[in-house]
């Protein structure tokens, strides 16, 4: 399979819903690391949350459909050199970032996945794989509602949320 | 490679249990996620693979492996890296650290690394500052950075890493981005897959003491042209570019240097023995 090709067949959408899933949760464990090691534990505890989610969900897929079993080459994923769509970049985190633009950053990388699992479903060639394809949107789909449901609880950043009392660079 | 090993053998398997203290957003994260992933496409298993580094915040990366390593003294990465791989030929040495590390204080092991040609791969993680030492200018800073420790900036002509490594023999010459990490780990791999020398030179922002970097991610572009053989093209090349072309440049064919291995030799076994308990 070319890189950018949708995948074609039950056996490569779950070797690629497993990659997303087993990516987003690696990434959002790193990221509450990353989170923790500055003391930004409130952040820290939203990713944490979120790789636990996403764990458990590649948990089943790897369960259910034995989808750990069925590792493709590198470059046979449809996102090719980029990263899987639902992983949030490293380079967008800042040290003091606050919940509502974490979850902001999550949203985009949960709707991103969700778009993926739409676009399986739209050019699905069989029965069977739409009907797969379907299940993950249903599940994506819950994740997008429950980010979105998270971010009304904190508000939005003030425009100094990135200062710091105590800079690295002294002015 | 063993086709079975590589098979079970994952990125995660070359990832310490260490969690980096790098600051969120640092390009250096992305590139310990490449080098991890190269590690498990080559399919050497960790006890096989040792990544040697001097000091900085990107020197750190040898702790963060799950391979064997070496946290050396600053700018002093390949000095260790050579003597390592000319002692033991059949580890994969990889040498690893910062633009202040390897062009500064490490500038002249650099072009005498590139002449011997040894089989190490050096990555660079080039964010043009000191990082750890908190914002001072390196080597590659261009002249005009402005900022409370260079006020009105250097005024210097920056160092140019690719036409030096070029022009002192280096077997393979390529620079990356860190947000690629993918495209990264691949370059990682044929570098290491190359004979002799090879450098790696990967845009990294330091997203702390050099903010502005962050807009790298729409700056850099692949190189429109594939890697050639010519020495003298590549470096014309790369002096006529914008310094943000990606991709694999030079591609050499020297033979590295690996004096045979005398595993009785008097000097190296008493050598040894002070270190045997
Ligand atoms: C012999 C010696 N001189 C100076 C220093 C101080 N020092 C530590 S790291 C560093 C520069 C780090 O810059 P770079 O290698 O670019 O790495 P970065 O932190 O940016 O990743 C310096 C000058 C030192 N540790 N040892
Ligand atoms: S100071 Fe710069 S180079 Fe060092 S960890 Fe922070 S962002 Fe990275």
């Amino acid at each position: 399979m070319n890189a950018a090709e949708k995948p074609g067949n039950r056996e490569t959408l779950l070797a690629h819903a497993y990659a997303i899933e087993n990516e987003a949760a690696e990434r959002y464990q790193d990221l509450a690391d990353q989170m923790y090691a500055c003391n930004n534990t409130e952040v820290g505890d939203l990713f944490a949350k979120l790789a636990e989610i996403e764990a458990k969900h590649a948990a089943e897929l790897s369960l259910e459909h034995g989808a750990a079993r069925t590792p493709m080459a590198a470059a046979d994923y449809a996102w090719g050199n980029l990263e899987s769509p639902e992983a949030i970049p490293f380079g967008e985190m800042h040290y003091l970032i606050q919940p509502h633009q974490a979850l902001t950053l999550a949203l985009a990388a949960e709707e991103r996945a969700l778009a993926f699992y739409t676009d399986v479903v739209n050019q699905a060639p069989t029965d069977d794989l739409r009907n797969l394809a379907e299940e993950f949107v249903l599940e994506e789909a819950e994740h997008v509602a429950l980010v979105r449901e998270w971010l009304q609880r904190y508000p939005e950043p003030e425009h100094d949320w990135d200062t710091d009392d105590d800079p690295p660079v002294q002015p | 490679m063993n086709a079975e090993t590589a098979c079970a053998l994952t990125a995660r398997d070359y990832k310490s249990d260490l969690k980096p203290v790098w600051c969120p957003g640092c390009g250096d994260f992305s590139i310990l996620m490449a080098i991890t992933m190269a590690m498990a496409d080559v399919g050497r298993p960790p006890e096989e693979v040792a990544v040697i580094s001097g000091i900085g915040c990107s020197s750190r990366v040898p702790a963060y492996t799950s391979c064997y390593g070496f946290h050396g003294v600053h700018g002093r990465a390949l000095p260790l890296a050579t003597g390592l791989k000319l002692s033991r030929p059949d580890l994969l040495v990889i040498a690893a650290g910062g633009d202040g590390d390897g062009y500064s204080i490490g500038g002249n092991h650099f072009m005498h690394a590139c002449r011997r040609n040894v089989d190490l791969t050096y990555i660079v993680m080039d964010n043009q500052v000191y990082g750890m030492t908190k914002g001072q200018p390196s080597p590659t800073t261009p002249p005009e950075w402005d900022s409370a420790l260079v006020p009105g900036g250097t005024g210097l002509s920056p160092f140019h890493p690719l036409v030096i490594a070029l022009a002192a023999g280096a077997n393979f010459v390529a620079r990356t981005f860190s947000g690629d990490a993918k495209g990264t780990a691949q370059t990682i791999v044929e570098a290491i897959n190359h004979p002799g020398f090879s450098l790696i030179e990967i845009l990294s922002p330091c997203v702390t003491f050099r903010p502005e970097e962050r807009e790298w991610a729409k700056q850099v572009h692949p190189a429109s042209v594939d890697a050639t053989e010519d020495r003298a093209r590549a470096a014309r090349r790369v002096l006529t570019d914008d310094g943000f072309n990606t991709g694999i440049l030079y591609r050499g064919n020297r033979a590295p240097y690996q004096p045979a291995f005398k595993p009785d030799d008097a000097a190296k076994v008493d050598f040894e023995a002070e270190f045997l308990p």
